[in-house]
Order: C-alpha cells, then structure tokens, then sequence
C-alpha cells in the first residue's frame, strides 16, 4: 500500500483492454508511486505496451478505470485538462519516433517548444539532456545518419526534455550499448530519486532487480505478480541447477539421476541443457552429487540462486529468453 | 505562457520545420515549379487564337490564362499537403508531437502556414513566368491584396481536405488517387481555362458553385481588371476554408492514439 509519503501517480484499477476480438489486457491493477521505479515484465503480447498506453492516456481502457497524476479517465480529458496533464507525463514508445530528415538539435527544441518552453529554458535543457545523453556532438547532423544507439539516445532526450512527474518508458534500453544502458538506469534511478514515477518495460532481469522498486509481471493479458522484487524472489524464488551436458539431455533421464532426492520440485531439459528445480535450497548438495555421479555426460553444473528470472519461470512457465523482442524474420 | 502565446510559438515552430523539410527537398520544389511551367507552355501555345467572347477583346488567351494557372498551382501545391502527414505517421513522429501539450488546431496551422506561403511564393514565380511569356497583366494593388486573402483561404481548404484524406487513408497511394480525382474534375469544372459562358449549361451551372472558379475569377478581376473580387465568393471560401481546417484539426488529434 503507497504511504502518504509515495503518493500514487498513476492508477489502473481491473482494467481490460480489447482490440476486436483480441483481449490485449485482462483486469489488471497497478499503482505508480511516486518515487518509485516500476517495471513491467512480460514476453510479447503480454499486455504491457497496452497498459502503458492507457497509463499515458493515449488509449481508454475498454473496462475498468485508469486516473492518472489526480486525472480520472484521462484518454478522454480534453482541453486544459488533457494538456496539463501531456505537460507533467512522458511517454516514450518503443520505436524511436524522429524525423529523419530533422538535426538532432532541430528535433529536441521543436519537442521542447511544443512542451510550451521558453526560450532560455529551452537551450539550458537541450543542451543539458543532450550532453547526458552524449548526443551533444549530433546536434548538427541529420537523424537518417544517426546510428540506432544514437536515435534511441535523442528519442529518450526528447522525451525527458520537459522534465515529467511520470515517466512511461517502453524498452527504453534496447539497442543501446552497456554504456548507454547503465546511464540510463542511473539517469532513471536519479529521477526517480527526485520524486518522478517511473514505469519501465524491460526484459533487462539483472537491472530490474537491481534497480526496481516494484516489479510486475505480466502475461497473456493478465498481471500475475506485482510487488518489490526482494518480496518476489523471497515468495516464488527457487534455487535450480543448470545442467550443460555434452550431448542432447532427455528430460526422463535427468529425471532419474535425481530421483529419490527430497526438495526437487521440477526437471526440465531442452537440447544440451537442463534445469533441476529445488523446492528447498538445502538440497542443493545432494542433487550436485547425483548428477556428477550419474551416466549423463554432465560438462557443467550451475547452481542458480532465487532471482527474477526464476521467479518468471515459476510464474509463466516460460523462459525468460522468451522476454527479449522478436527480431524481424525470426519465428 | 499565456495560451496563445504558446499556440503561436508552436505556429512558428512547425512552419520553421515544414520548411526546412521543403527546403531538404529541393527537387519536390522544383517538380511543384515545373507543372505551371508545362500548364502555361502547352495551354497558352495550344489556345493562343482561342476567342473569348465575354472578356475585353485586347485581352489575348494568355492574359486569361495566368490567373487561372496561378489558382491551379495552389490546387495541386495544396492538395498534396497530406502526403507530409503520411510519412510523419510512419515514423511515428507526428503522434509524439501530438502526445506534447501543443493543440493540434496549432500544429495544423503551422503546417499549413508554410504550405500556402510556399504557395504564394510559388504564384508569383508563376506570374512573372506569366510576364515572361507575354502576359498583359493590369493589377491594381488594393484588388491584389484581396485576391491573395482568397487565394490563401482556398489555399488552406485545400490543404485542409488533403489533410483529412490523408490522416483518414495513412497511404501515399490514396493521396495519388485523391489528387487526380479531385483536382481533375475541378479544374475542367472550373473557369481556369475557359469561360463561364463559352461552357456548355450544364457545365456553366457547376462552374459557378466551384470553389476553384470563385478564386480564378477573384484573381482575374484584380490581376486583369484591377476590381475589388466578389465579396460573396470569398465569404463562402472562407467558411469552406474554415470548416474544412476544423476537421482536419480534429483528424489530427485523433491520430495521437497513433503513439
């Protein structure tokens, strides 16, 4: 529950969300708080673009209500009321949206005047956000030349140039390098630091956990878990071996290299790898020993302690590979 | 910022941008310059010994004709104003624009202003073709100043309706498809290339409700007469122009939901 200090920025209460036939998002409830850094996990088609569309008021929900930073039903505010409300959210959507045949620095003061920027205010913040996102030497260039690192760079600058309340990133990190991510987690971390909402949607497991402070997964629609991600890995979190073996593993014959061993819960196995799920940790040793000491060509044991990604396996029963983007041409 | 202070610097701020786009773009400037080139040379050669039987007989076929050229360059020039919606739909970027706290009636007007000063321009590029030719033009300056107000606002119906069309079809291939079947028809419905009364009835009674002949006609009463145009015509320009602008703004604010 938000206390009076981490008031809430953005509500979704049972919101659903229907495209035809198709039921994009299924009563789902979230809460933004400000301050917080929430981030939204899902594979593709799980709903979380769709919620953070009718987050940013861009799409009413077909059921359900959404207020958001004290606006009820803001897809359909209108007048003052819905450009007060664009002044204090941002919304970056996943593809970068640039012209271009713009500069970078055309680009960011056409942004930061339509924001209702003042002159001076305008060229402190460009040239603020543009040296932080080290696109301050692009300002001259056209974006057709720009590298897909460099847009998303300039896209996020664009997006933050009115220094928002709630921010609303969908992917915001892919196709930058480790560079550009961990500024931008930190340049997140910072923001929320001051008091701004943020939402996040990644498949970045290592840096929600370690950045986030509520974590929600989400899939088919519907929001299976949502809380801090310490809460989440305590509660769902399991400890697995990893098994690399030197030929194709069958699922029954992991099976019967741990059989008889108390605490494994699950087995699993796909080409030359598998994965033996504990249900207590402490049997960690004995399931080690057994596969070392079984007929399975073994050419590596992992043990994998509670995190995310095994909390999203527990949840989904899919892998958390399955959270990275498709990529065009790949099934 | 005051409202309308704010309106005006995004006014500005899209017109800056449309035309640097334009100017990026020189060879669309030079095709847009190139067909009244062509309207002139062929028309004006092809019906230089046309009798116009209602017009002063000093006037030869191609002082008739200039005027008529100049509202067809704004036709063409305006009805392709969509086309720039289109490819900002494609890369998303004008639903960001329209997702800042900018009123879409204002983005419009920026792009628009740009559209119809480039037009302008374009016009009298046209005109002193016109001269260049052997025009006999015989303007006088007060006339002129209302005959542009009436080209402006056709200028924006048109560039409004292709706005609607484009932002409604999200193709470049409907806007194509709009520009021959619209502008077409209303140029030989029209009194740009002949006149009113050397048309067959029928043809005469549709000319005189075309909002193209109502800004010819403006146009050819100050260029060729030095006459005030017909206040009517530009009144119902203006609504037209006006109506047709308030739906193209709100096509543009739907295509937010675009982002």
């Amino acid at each position: 529950m938000p206390t009076e200090a981490e008031p809430v920025a953005a509500r979704a209460s049972r919101v659903s969300r229907r495209f035809g036939e198709h039921l994009a998002l299924r009563d789902v409830d979230l809460e933004l708080e400000d301050g917080q850094i929430t981030v939204l996990l899902g594979a593709n088609g799980a709903g979380k673009t769709t919620l953070l569309r009718l987050l940013a008021a861009v799409l009413p929900p077909s059921a359900g209500t959404v207020e958001v930073l004290g606006v009820a039903a803001p897809a359909a505010a209108s007048g003052r009321r819905a450009r007060g409300l664009r002044r204090r959210l941002a919304y970056l959507a996943q593809r970068p949206s640039l012209d271009p045949e713009m500069t970078g620095g055309e680009i960011l003061h056409l942004v930061a005047t339509l924001y209702g920027l003042r002159r001076r205010e305008r060229r402190r913040r460009v040239a603020g956000l543009a040296a932080a996102f080290g696109v301050d030497g692009h300002l001259e260039r056209r974006v057709a030349g720009f590298s897909g690192g460099l847009r998303r760079r300039l896209h996020l600058a664009a997006g933050l140039v009115h220094d928002p309340q709630l921010l609303l990133l969908d992917e915001p990190a892919a196709g930058l390098d480790d560079q550009g991510r961990a500024f931008l987690w930190a340049e997140l971390v910072r923001r929320a630091g001051d008091g701004r909402a943020v939402a996040v949607v990644t498949h970045d497991l290592t840096a929600a956990e370690r950045h986030a402070h509520k974590v929600a997964i989400l899939d088919g629609g519907s929001l299976l878990a949502c809380d801090s991600p310490g809460a989440l890995i305590a509660e769902l979190g399991r400890t697995a071996v990893a098994v690399t073996a030197a030929e194709t593993l069958e699922r029954r014959a992991l099976e019967r290299a741990v059989a008889g061993i108390e605490g494994v819960a699950e087995v699993a196995a796909s080409g030359g790898r598998g994965r033996v799920v504990l249900a207590r940790s402490d049997a960690v040793r004995r399931v080690l020993a057994a596969l070392a000491a079984s007929p399975l060509q073994v050419l590596d044991l992992e043990v994998e302690r509670p995190s995310l990604a095994s909390v999203y396996r527990r949840l989904t029963g899919r892998e958390p590979a399955e959270l990275l983007p498709r990529r065009r041409g790949t099934p | 910022m005051s409202g309308l202070r704010q309106d005006l610097e995004v006014v500005l701020a899209v017109c800056g941008r449309t035309w640097i786009k334009t100017l990026r773009r020189p060879v669309v400037l030079t095709f847009s310059l190139g067909q009244p080139l062509i309207w002139m040379l062929f028309f004006g050669f092809l019906f230089a010994r046309y009798r116009l039987l209602d017009l002063d007989p000093r006037l030869g076929y191609l002082d008739f004709l200039a005027p008529g050229v100049c509202a067809m360059t704004v036709l063409f020039g305006a009805s392709q104003a969509g086309i720039g919606w289109i490819r900002d739909l494609q890369t998303g970027f004008l639903p960001r624009l329209l997702n800042t706290p900018a009123r879409p009636a204002a983005i419009l007007a920026g792009k628009l202003l740009a559209d119809v000063s480039r037009l302008l321009l374009q016009v009298a590029v046209v005109l002193a073709l016109a001269l260049a030719l052997g025009a006999r033009l015989r303007p006088a300056a007060s006339a002129v100043a209302v005959a542009v107000l009436a080209l402006v606002l056709f200028a924006v119906a048109f560039a409004s309706l292709s706005s609607i069309i484009a932002l409604a079809a999200r193709a470049q291939e409907a806007m194509a498809a709009f520009v021959h079947l619209v502008n077409m028809p209303l140029i030989f419905t029209s009194t740009a290339l002949v006149p009113q009364r050397q048309m067959p009835d029928a043809l005469a009674a549709i000319a005189r409700l075309n909002p193209l002949t109502l800004t010819v006609d403006a146009w050819r009463d100050a260029l060729l007469f030095g006459h005030q145009p017909d206040a009517s015509g530009l009144l119902l320009t203006a609504l037209l122009a006006a109506v047709l602008f308030a739906f193209a703004a709100r096509g543009l604010g739907r295509a937010a939901e675009l982002y």
